[in-house]
């Protein structure tokens, strides 16, 4: 198929979803009011209540939910087949992805903005408050796993990347101390720095930095690590912002270069029902969160958007369209995947090689080719923009990650408050997974939490329209979908992982590369714990889920005569 | 024409602010709430049973900051966890 035609499916579903089905729940079920008073006006502060403009904050929204999810997750699903990837993604984001978005800030904009730890201890049981912290810090961990894996194992092979991140931290701290401290003004600054990255970029062609791969998982954790500890005015959110501005460069590039080029998908449109990582259903499904449905989602639209929109009814604008939007991003991803190889095997030979980041850097450096950009500063640079967006949400999450582990284990080992000892305790933990685990299965259990986290957001809408009497179709049904594809998918990848021990052990099963047998039969076992803990996690939370949404939808009946727990 | 161009624009513009400048405010925010807490518990200290340094100055300025005492009660008894990922970004 035409690049073009798929980019226009995307588009036509995005118009159709926006403007005909988000529009029905809109003002039918949810009856959004003008006149209602939103908890921004209500509560105004000036930081974290404050009527904000839609059109500003939709670019927000898209800003916080669209990073590097919606691209990696549709590149490994390619080995599937173009087809599921791409019919998960628009029937996902059209069925499910802005139905949780959506209504995550609704339900906490009728709730005094009030954030998903109060809602769910409320709405569901004190103990599902616990489950969702829980379900946070191993996403956070398994993300930093999964993207420390992609970013080292890019780094080794690629080594003109590695300068063109040294330089890019040194224009990102550079810019946070002209921004903030000599008061520089913005444009300047941001000009001089994105330019300044650009020469950086152009010089890591020239001047190349061999390592191997536990090498640059070290440099990453340690980049993480600053960033966790130092002011995040000073580091994380300069070098976020000087990249972002060469991503988004790089996407209206790669878009450009499908327009001019349209390049035909050369990889088959369905390949096999099961592949390495897994069957298509339900692992599919999990391994495209991000661009399809995630619970990160839910969290940005509860506690930022909600408290900033300014009226009832530009919540659809902002929380369903940033949705689309990024829906669009993946199927730009699958683009770059499935149309710029010659063939299924020249891309499955690069996925081998250097992981979902390889694939990106060649796919992307085909399209910007149609731009006349030359191959070898479009593989650097892309391959710059993909581990910039990696390692800048690896900072962002080590930094959530300290903070996780100071307010879970903090009252039972005081030390770990220290934010030093946090971080150190995060950053070993991923270390342990990068150089035990398996990249497929890692990615999955990282999905599986995800969309853990989805699947809890959906069932509190749920409950939350039911108790008031309104429609929960809309809700319920996702939900019901997305816990037991988790469920299923995390049981699969358990029982997997636990049979690849055996072969380990008895010799029928390799080792990766640069593991021994030992190492490899360590990080299965670990991850198969992970997977164990987020299954049974999530079977308690259906099963506290169904009381409260019994006590709801049923009051006068024995379910829902039980005690009520009120926050 | 033109109006209608300028319409577009504005929208435009502002989409821009958010999507490249939304988090660039947000430490300053932040800041300017430390400071302005800050500034709150001096002028309020006695409703506390604490002694308020320059009393004469602060009864002067007590009107103009009322209307910042609820937002800072908010604030203060507001739970926070880590599902408020919006304090982290």
């Amino acid at each position: 198929m035409n690049s073009v035609v798929i980019l226009l499916l995307a588009v036509i579903t995005a118009l159709i979803g926006y403007y005909v089905y988000a529009k029905y729940v809109d003002e039918k079920i949810i009856q959004a009011d003008p006149k209602k008073a939103t908890p921004a006006v209500m509560y105004m502060d000036g930081v974290d209540f404050m009527p904000t403009s839609r059109h500003v904050l939709i670019g927000y929204q898209f800003k916080s939910i669209a990073a590097l999810g919606p691209i990696t997750g549709p590149i490994i699903a390619i080995q599937w087949g173009w087809l599921p990837a791409l019919l998960w993604i628009l029937f996902g984001v059209f069925f499910i992805g802005w139905v949780h978005d959506y209504s995550s800030a609704i339900l906490s904009m009728r709730n005094e903005g009030q954030s998903f730890g109060a809602l769910s201890y409320r709405l569901i049981s004190p103990r599902a408050r616990v489950t969702l912290l829980s379900f946070i810090y191993f996403y956070l961990i398994l993300i930093l796993a999964a993207f420390g894996d992609i970013v080292a194992t890019m780094m080794a092979k690629i080594s003109s990347v590695p300068f063109a991140i040294l330089a890019l931290m040194g224009t990102g701290a550079l810019a946070g101390w002209m921004i903030y401290k000599k008061r520089s003004d913005i444009l300047y600054t941001t000009f001089l720095m994105v330019a300044l990255s650009l020469i950086g970029i152009y010089l890591g062609t020239v001047l190349k930095i061999p390592g191997s791969k536990t090498l640059w998982v070290l440099f990453a954790l340690l980049f993480s690590y600053l960033g966790a500890v130092l002011p995040i005015w000073s580091y994380t959110q300069p070098i976020n912002y000087i990249s972002f501005y060469l991503v988004f460069l790089g996407m209206l590039g790669a878009a450009l270069g499908i327009l001019i080029g349209h390049p035909v998908a050369s990889t088959p449109a369905f390949t096999t029902y099961t592949i390495g990582v897994g069957p298509l259903w339900p692992i599919l499904f999990v391994t495209i969160a991000c661009g399809a449905i995630s619970g990160w989602h839910s969290l940005v639209s509860s506690s930022g958007t909600a408290r900033q929109l300014q009226n009832e009814t530009h919540n659809r604008y902002v929380t369903a369209g940033a949705m689309f939007l990024e829906m669009v991003l993946a199927a730009l991803a699958i683009i770059i995947a499935s149309a710029t190889f010659k063939d299924f095997g020249a891309y499955a030979a690069e996925m081998k090689a250097s992981g979902p980041a390889g694939v990106f850097a060649k796919g992307m450096s085909s399209l910007l080719a149609y731009l006349g950009i030359p191959g070898g500063f479009g593989t650097a640079f892309a391959g710059a923009i993909f581990v910039i967006l990696a390692i800048t949400v690896m900072q962002l999450v080590l930094r959530f990650a300290r903070i996780a582990t100071a307010e879970l284990a903090g009252d039972a080992i005081p030390a770990l408050r220290n934010m030093h000892l946090g971080a150190l305790l995060a950053m070993a933990i991923t270390y342990l997974l990068i150089a035990t685990g398996t990249y497929g299965y890692i990615w999955t259990l990282f999905g599986g939490s995800n969309q853990l986290m989805a699947s809890l957001a959906l069932m509190m809408v749920t409950i939350w329209l039911a108790s008031q009497k309104r429609n929960y179709h809309y809700a319920l049904w996702p939900m019901v979908f997305m816990f037991l594809t988790t469920i299923s998918a995390l049981a699969w990848t358990a029982y997997r992982m636990y049979e690849n021990i055996g072969k380990l052990q008895a010799g029928k099963l390799p080792p990766p590369a640069g593991q021994t047998v030992g190492m490899a039969v360590a990080g299965n076992g670990i991850s198969i714990l992970i997977a164990l803990f987020l299954l049974v996690a999530a079977l308690i939370l259906v099963w506290d889920g169904f009381k409260a949404f019994g006590k709801a939808v049923w009051p006068t009946t024995s379910l829902g005569q039980g005690k009520t727990k009120e926050a | 024409m033109n109006s209608q161009f300028s319409r577009l624009l504005g929208p435009l513009g502002e989409l821009t602010r958010g999507f490249l400048l939304g988090n660039l405010a947000e430490p300053v925010l932040q800041e300017r709430a430390r400071v302005q807490e800050t500034l709150l518990a001096l002028l309020y200290a006695e409703l506390l049973g604490l002694p308020v340094p320059g009393r004469y100055y602060a009864l002067g300025l007590l009107p103009f900051f009322c209307r910042e005492l609820p937002g800072w009660k908010r604030r203060r008894l507001a739970e926070k966890d880590l599902t408020v990922v919006h304090d982290l970004m």
